[in-house]
């Protein structure tokens, strides 16, 4: 589908989703990591 | 280039009611949400207002339909007169069934709370959240919804006979990144992807509120609440507390993952889906927020520990953290109660917070503040004017940053960035010159609540409360208008008002 939803499947939108919902895991993940870095070196 | 103004006609002033009448018949379609949970809930005070209200807007809308109908095009003054206009009678219109719920002091408290619904701020002056009748809550979510996905796109989609004219509308609106090339169709796409989180999100959030002990109904209808204030960065809660009511490490990591699902732009969006997650990464505004916020999450970290507030790293995170990303996506919701902040959070977590708050989300989301797009365009322009200066005067300089295709920096571009930013200083400086000049606050709080205000976020420090004073909700409306709009179609719709007055007639 590059460059047009028009043939946006079904399985695009869960590949979507899971990628969108992976990356702000991610995030989070990130987070709770610098937060037991600052607690460790405070 | 002629400097003249050219007064409107009757006809351009046609086609803007025609279209105003548009978005009040949507707005009217909203309110029947609300009034079939009142009417299902037994709710009959709401659903008087709710009837009242729906009526009111569905019988202007019908009205201008036929009576103002055109089949003029718009220009790209209408589309940003259209869209001003629209945000600020859209209020208008969604305060009258707050007013007449009986919630609010006065009805400028019911406008507040409208516009902050509409501009996905957050901040509330209701009576007594907690005991609000469902179908209120039901508005107040659904209307931040409205607003997020952005009603003139919600109503321009449904009833505009073609997507052409609606490119004009759609990039007044601040969302200026064209994903796909037919409007219609990135509506569709927005919609699409807010239909899916819709669903995932409140199915995720209806397991973890079960896990909290919840009964299945009301984890269902918490979900639901939470999702949409979460996932369209408004950060309106079901309860006075916001999210720390829940007492539950899971819906807080939920709900930040919607947020941050939330504030990515739709464009990035569209990249996820169409198998180039690359693009995430290489995106200048991606790139900015991973600097920008691990910097603030430091500081925020770093003060938090060092001034004793917490010494755990959970509460680092569940408080720090959340609070980071409630600020960056301009959320609002909040873990603590706000008071807090100036008592026990010390100096300088909260003035991280203040300067998450200021850059705010992406834009082409529905995340407010500054943009991150803007502080990384005002970065490349200074690394830009630096190379400059220490090139030999004849070598061209030039200067590329990367948002879903390589492009040069232009003049233009940095021009428009740094302007916008400054104005958004200028609304901060004038939500706290407010907050200060009634003399109940000090400096922090006034900057603090200015920000937030100004940003659209809705992280609150205490200074807007049901009874704070008229003046200041006026401020303070003002700033979520003038934020949620970025400025722009707020001064050409000043501008089209003073053609109206003393602009020369078209001959």
């Amino acid at each position: 589908m590059p460059g047009d939803i028009r043939g946006a499947s079904r399985r695009d939108g869960v590949r979507g989703t899971l990628r969108a919902v992976g990356l702000a895991l991610a995030v989070c993940a990130a987070g709770l990591l610098l937060s037991a870095l600052l607690t460790w070196v405070v | 280039m002629s400097g003249v103004l050219l007064r409107p006609g009757p006809e351009d002033l046609r086609l803007i009611g025609f279209y105003l009448g548009k978005v009040l018949l949507g707005l009217g379609l909203v309110m029947l949400v609300p009034l079939a949970v009142a009417l299902w809930a037994g709710e009959w005070n709401s659903a008087s207002a709710f009837a009242i209200g729906a009526s009111l807007c569905l019988l202007v809308g019908a009205l201008s339909d036929a009576v103002l109908s055109t089949r003029r095009q718009l220009t790209w003054a209408h589309g940003m007169v259209i869209v001003a206009l629209a945000w600020l009678i859209g209020a208008v219109f969604a305060a009258v069934p707050m007013y007449l719920s009986g919630r609010f002091a006065h009805p400028l408290a019911a406008l507040f709370e409208a516009m902050s619904a509409l501009t996905t701020t957050g901040m509330s002056v209701i009576h007594d959240l907690d005991h609000t009748p469902l179908s209120e809550d039901t508005y107040r979510h659904l209307l931040q919804f409205a607003g997020g996905q952005g009603i003139v796109i919600v109503v321009l989609s449904l009833f505009a006979r073609g997507g052409a004219q609606i490119a004009s509308l759609y990039v007044s609106e601040g969302r200026d990144e064209r994903i796909l090339p037919n409007f219609i169709r990135t509506a569709r796409f927005i919609f699409l992807v807010a239909g899916t989180f819709l669903v995932v999100g409140t199915v995720a959030l209806t397991i973890a509120l079960l896990t909290a002990g919840f009964s299945p109904g009301r984890a269902f209808y918490h979900a639901i609440n939470l999702f949409f204030a979460s996932f369209d960065t408004g950060g309106f809660s079901v309860m006075q507390a916001s999210v720390a009511y829940y007492h539950s490490a899971a819906v807080e990591v939920v709900v930040m993952v919607l947020m941050i699902v939330g504030t990515l732009s739709f464009g990035l969006h569209f990249a996820l889906w169409s198998d180039n997650p690359r693009e995430v990464l290489r995106h200048l505004e991606t790139r900015t927020l991973a600097v920008t916020s691990t910097a603030f999450f430091l500081v925020v970290g770093f003060g938090l520990l060092a001034a004793g507030t917490f010494d755990q790293t959970s509460a680092v995170f569940r408080k720090g953290f959340f609070t980071l990303v409630s600020a960056v996506s301009s959320t609002g919701h909040q873990v603590n109660d706000g008071t807090t902040y100036l008592t026990d959070w010390g100096v300088l977590a909260p003035a991280a917070i203040v300067g998450a708050m200021a850059i705010g989300g992406m834009a082409s989301s529905t995340a407010g503040g500054i943009k991150a797009i803007r502080i990384g365009i005002a970065f490349r322009t200074l690394v830009h004017d630096i190379r400059k200066v220490l090139r030999p005067e004849s070598a061209v300089v030039v200067t590329t940053y990367h948002a879903g295709r390589r492009r040069i920096l232009r003049d233009d571009t940095s021009r428009a960035a740094t302007s916008i930013l400054l104005l958004f200083v200028g609304s901060y400086l004038l939500g706290t010159m407010a907050a200060l000049a009634y003399g109940d606050h000090g400096i922090a709080e006034a900057a603090f609540e200015a920000v937030s205000v100004g940003s659209n976020i809705g992280l609150s420090i205490g200074v807007v409360h049901p009874e704070m004073p008229r003046g200041l909700m006026a401020v303070y409306t003002l700033q979520m208008w003038l934020g949620r709009l970025e400025f722009v179609a707020v001064f050409a719709l000043v501008g089209y008002a003073l053609s109206l007055a003393r602009g020369k007639v078209r001959r």
